[in-house]
């Protein structure tokens, strides 16, 4: 007796219907494909932290340690002077971090004006730093003004919280945006779209927040926290970072984020193409 | 049909639409968790907080899965007298060729794990209910 003899009408029914139904899967999940891989699987960050100290002196904000892919880096923090006359110009000013299991980092600054706010460089190098190592984080800063020593004193930093957020739309995402209280870095950027920097070669981010709670977005409600402007191709290959510090009332945790592209087909085009992505979080980052 | 035969044939469906979505899970965490190295909760939150196009492409996966089970039990029981233990390993072995294709980890874990279970539901078929007549469940 054949095989196909013991195949009564009902079953090859229900086997036709179900490989019909079978291969629309199959299609839906092909085509499907590079959109899933695009939403899915990201640039990924290996650790973000950032500290925070605040005297009745100075206050230290965003001060960084990170991992992104093959590339360790620290600083990129804000000193701000809270008192006058803290620094003159020509004083010459030395940050010391002390980390526990690290040499300590050294950073020497010569001030350009009186009570300047001072930005630490971001410093690249093979260390890998684990929550471990920083617990404890001291910070010393010393001044010396006509090579005498006018302000010598340590600030304990604390590790802040960090949220990830991030964003999408059916073409755009943008993820990897990192934030504190009162501290934003910038994310990456990415598109389906694989000829969008031929399309528009300039581009524009910016990173706004607002204080209104209204589910509505209106844009008028923002303020600007962050401005980038640079290459679209640049922006694809995560070449253009910016950092935002918040110095006003309240917690960036409880404001509406968002973000407005512009993509432009010259540095001065007037007509450019401009969408706005929300950012919201997702994840609470290594902290 | 009978009443209680309408009730197991539910709850086998249940059973097999369960088992499907649990591969599926499974899959997507395992590959999350070591793309981006994370814990759990967090593969979890990417899973289905993060964007509506992966937790639909898992919804979608996980449908594909559900009915490639459903053919294999269709063919097995069809060719039951024919196919016995050879089907089995025929499924082992792909599930073995497929731990060395490079391709999505995501697919490789979900196709290892769903060959896995058909072969599994296909040896409670030969050596547990023998005596059962083809039913399709």
């Amino acid at each position: 007796m054949g095989v196909g003899d013991d195949m009564n009408k009902e079953i090859k029914k229900q086997l036709i219907l179900s490989f019909v139904l079978l291969t629309f899967v199959v299609a839906t999940l092909f085509f499907w494909y590079q959109n899933f891989i695009f939403h899915t699987y990201g640039e990924k960050v290996d650790y973000q932290y950032c500290l925070y100290a605040q005297n009745e002196e100075w206050q230290i904000a965003g001060y960084e340690f990170y991992q992104k892919g093959k590339t360790q880096g620290y600083g990129h923090a804000r000193l701000t002077p809270l008192q006058p006359q803290l620094l003159k110009k020509n004083d010459e000013m030395t940050v010391t971090l002390h980390l526990k299991n690290h040499q300590p980092f050294i950073q020497t600054i010569k001030i350009q004006n009186d009570n300047q706010v001072l930005l630490l460089e971001n410093q690249t190098g093979q260390n890998i730093f684990s929550e471990k190592d920083l617990q404890n984080v001291q910070l010393q800063i010393e001044v010396k003004r006509q090579k005498k020593s006018i302000y010598n004193q340590t600030l304990s930093m604390q590790k802040q919280d960090i949220m990830t957020y991030t964003s999408a739309n059916k073409d755009y995402t943008l993820t990897n945006v990192y934030v504190t209280e009162n501290w934003l870095k910038t994310g990456v950027f990415s598109s389906k779209d694989t000829k969008l920097a031929q399309k528009y070669p300039y581009m524009i981010v910016d990173y706004m927040y607002s204080t209104e709670q209204n589910q509505e977005v209106d844009i008028n409600d923002y303020e600007r926290f962050v401005y980038l402007k640079g290459k679209t191709e640049d922006f694809l290959n995560d070449q253009v970072e910016g950092i935002g510090y918040y110095d006003g009332q309240g917690s960036l945790f409880d404001m509406q984020l968002c973000c407005v592209i512009t993509l432009m087909k010259s540095e001065d085009d007037l007509n450019p193409y401009t969408f706005t992505l929300p950012l919201n979080p997702i994840q609470k980052g290594e902290s | 049909m009978k009443a209680g035969r309408k009730d197991k044939m539910t709850l086998y469906m249940l059973r097999n639409a369960f088992s499907t979505l649990l591969i599926a899970f499974v899959s997507f965490m395992i590959s999350l968790i070591s793309y981006y190295e994370c814990s759990f909760v967090e593969a979890l939150r990417r899973l289905f907080f993060v964007n509506i196009y992966t937790t639909l492409y898992f919804l979608l996966l996980w449908l594909l899965n559900y009915m490639i089970f459903e053919i294999s039990k269709i063919i097995f029981d069809t060719y039951e007298n024919i196919l016995t233990y050879k089907f089995i390993l025929v499924l082992c072995l792909v599930a073995i060729i497929l731990f060395f294709v490079p391709m999505l980890d995501l697919f490789q874990w979900n196709f290892i794990f769903l060959c896995l279970f058909i072969a599994l539901r296909q040896i409670k078929q030969l050596y547990i209910h023998k005596k059962r007549p083809s039913n399709g469940l």
